[in-house]
């Protein structure tokens, strides 16, 4: 993406000065917040699977050898 | 509280983002070994894919034509056009712009499609005269796309590493002084080129645009019969399948093409929306990297797909933040006193506003006319524009969950 958005406006919590169970909102506040936080450690838990499926992709010995070389392969080229 | 975990889990998104944008700006300042030219004659063949340019082919050509003579030329794909973007064609010198008009119902299948059939002409029309495809170099260029004069100079010397299989150039709007929204997407296209893609020139990972892309006829050739895909951002999928077939993609920071900016927010958000939805298609390059690109740019290449979704999780954040403000005034209205402290504006302001200051330094050493507080101004507001990715976001993804897939092309203004 071009533009890496401005992920800042987090923390609504930080310097309230009451009980955030007099302002109203803080609910809906801390629901969109901790929904955020579900769906970053499942994307966390999705890398990690990736990862996993990283390492059983190259531990292929097709897959192997076409990466310890790191040459372009050209087998597709057409040159006509 | 048992949401607790998943309240520092949000916060992790933040310093993940924030960590990676301020290692890749440390990254991108590094210098590349200068480059010079070889002598080495390649041609280029630039390739417009039109379906009603009227308005913008003419200028395009213009610069096109001005490039060096003899080792370049323009193929104008005209994709059934009902304007006159074909006679606009016509009418320019036919030994440096040649005419490919594609007819209905075999045309009009977007610009992947239309590009596949301009490199299948160039391989099967003998228009390259027995040339070696390795000195073939062909550059997508929008129709509105203007060139540096120097570009050919610019990009050159990084083909000489037989290696590089594409070159991406910088990308501007040459309509900035338009308005506030046009302002920002130069800034936003210059913050992408200096920052994210000159970093990822020592990651591996470099991304090609849909606009001055410059790519090796032999790395194309690599990506077999049709190298474009029918993506919605079949850009974005080249680069990609180009690095994980071995080639390397540079970054040229010292030529651009300039293209015009949408002056119109809704419009702005749609074409957005489209990349956005493009992006999601581009999952299904995952098992291709996992597989076959190295380490580094593999996990680079992840993040950048993923970034659709870590788009929609930090889209809620400033909501959560907008229900807490205007649940606060009420509150403090309610109690006849404030209920926060300055704390509540300086954690927020730190944590969304202090990459302001990163970017308006990178956009000011591109526009020098700007004033070291005019470019922090704009760099606070770029902040803000970046807003429009949620709701682009958003967008996307109702499309793709509905199963729409056509767009209109962004008009011309």
């Amino acid at each position: 993406m071009y533009g890496r958005s401005a992920v800042g406006s987090v923390l609504p919590l930080v310097g309230l000065a009451a009980g955030p169970e007099m302002i109203p909102g803080i609910p809906v506040a801390r629901a969109l917040q901790a929904t955020a936080g579900a769906g970053f450690l499942l994307y966390c838990l999705t890398v990690l699977g990736l990862l996993v499926a990283r390492l059983r992709l190259r531990a292929r010995p097709s897959a192997a050898g076409s990466l310890a070389s790191g040459a372009k392969d050209l087998s597709a080229v057409d040159r006509t | 509280m048992t949401d607790e975990p998943l309240i520092w889990a949000s916060i992790a998104i933040i310093v993940m983002a924030g960590t990676y944008n301020f290692g890749l700006f440390l990254l991108s300042r590094r210098r590349l070994p200068h480059r010079s030219g070889s002598g080495e004659e390649r041609f280029y063949v630039f390739l417009l894919a039109c379906l009603n340019e009227e308005k913008v082919l003419a200028e395009s050509l213009a610069r096109i034509t001005a490039l060096p003579a003899g080792k370049c030329v323009a193929l104008v794909i005209d994709d059934a056009s009902d304007d006159r973007t074909a006679d606009i064609a016509r009418s320019a010198d036919p030994e440096r712009v040649w005419l490919h008009q594609r007819r209905l119902p075999n045309a009009r299948l977007g610009k992947g499609a239309a590009l596949n059939d301009g490199v299948r002409l160039l391989r099967a029309s003998g228009l390259l005269g027995g040339r070696d495809p390795d000195d073939v170099i062909v550059c997508v260029v929008d129709a509105d796309g203007r060139l540096d004069p120097h570009v050919v100079e610019a990009v050159d010397p990084f083909f000489n590493d037989p290696r590089t299989g594409a070159t991406q150039i910088g990308v501007r709007m040459y309509n900035r002084r338009a308005g506030l929204l046009a302002r920002m997407q130069d800034m936003e296209f210059v913050v992408y080129g200096d920052i994210f893609q000159s970093a990822r020139r020592f990651i591996g990972s470099v991304g090609m645009g849909g606009n001055g892309q410059f790519m090796r006829l032999s790395a194309l050739d690599s990506l077999g019969e049709k190298p474009w895909s029918d993506s919605l951002t079949e850009d974005l999928d080249l680069g990609v399948r180009l690095i994980a077939r071995g080639w390397t993609n540079q970054h040229c920071t010292t030529a651009a093409v300039s293209q015009q900016a949408v002056l119109d927010l809704r419009r702005l958000v749609r074409q957005r929306s489209r990349w956005f939805q493009g992006h999601l298609q581009s999952a299904n390059l995952v098992p291709l990297i996992l597989r076959d690109v190295p380490g580094r740019a593999a996990m680079d290449l992840i993040y950048h797909l993923s970034s659709p979704v870590l788009i929609l999780l930090t889209s809620l954040l400033p909501l959560s933040f907008l229900v807490a403000v205007l649940g606060t005034i009420a509150g403090s209205l309610q109690a006849g006193r404030p209920l926060v402290s300055t704390m509540w504006f300086l954690g927020p302001y730190l944590l969304s506003f202090t990459a302001a200051w990163i970017y308006g330094f990178v956009y000011r050493r591109r526009e020098s006319s700007l004033g070291p507080l005019r470019a922090v101004v704009l760099g606070h507001v770029f902040v803000l524009y970046g807003y429009i990715w949620f709701a682009a976001g958003w967008w996307g993804l109702w499309r793709a969950v509905t199963g729409k897939r056509t767009w209109l092309k962004t008009a011309r203004s």
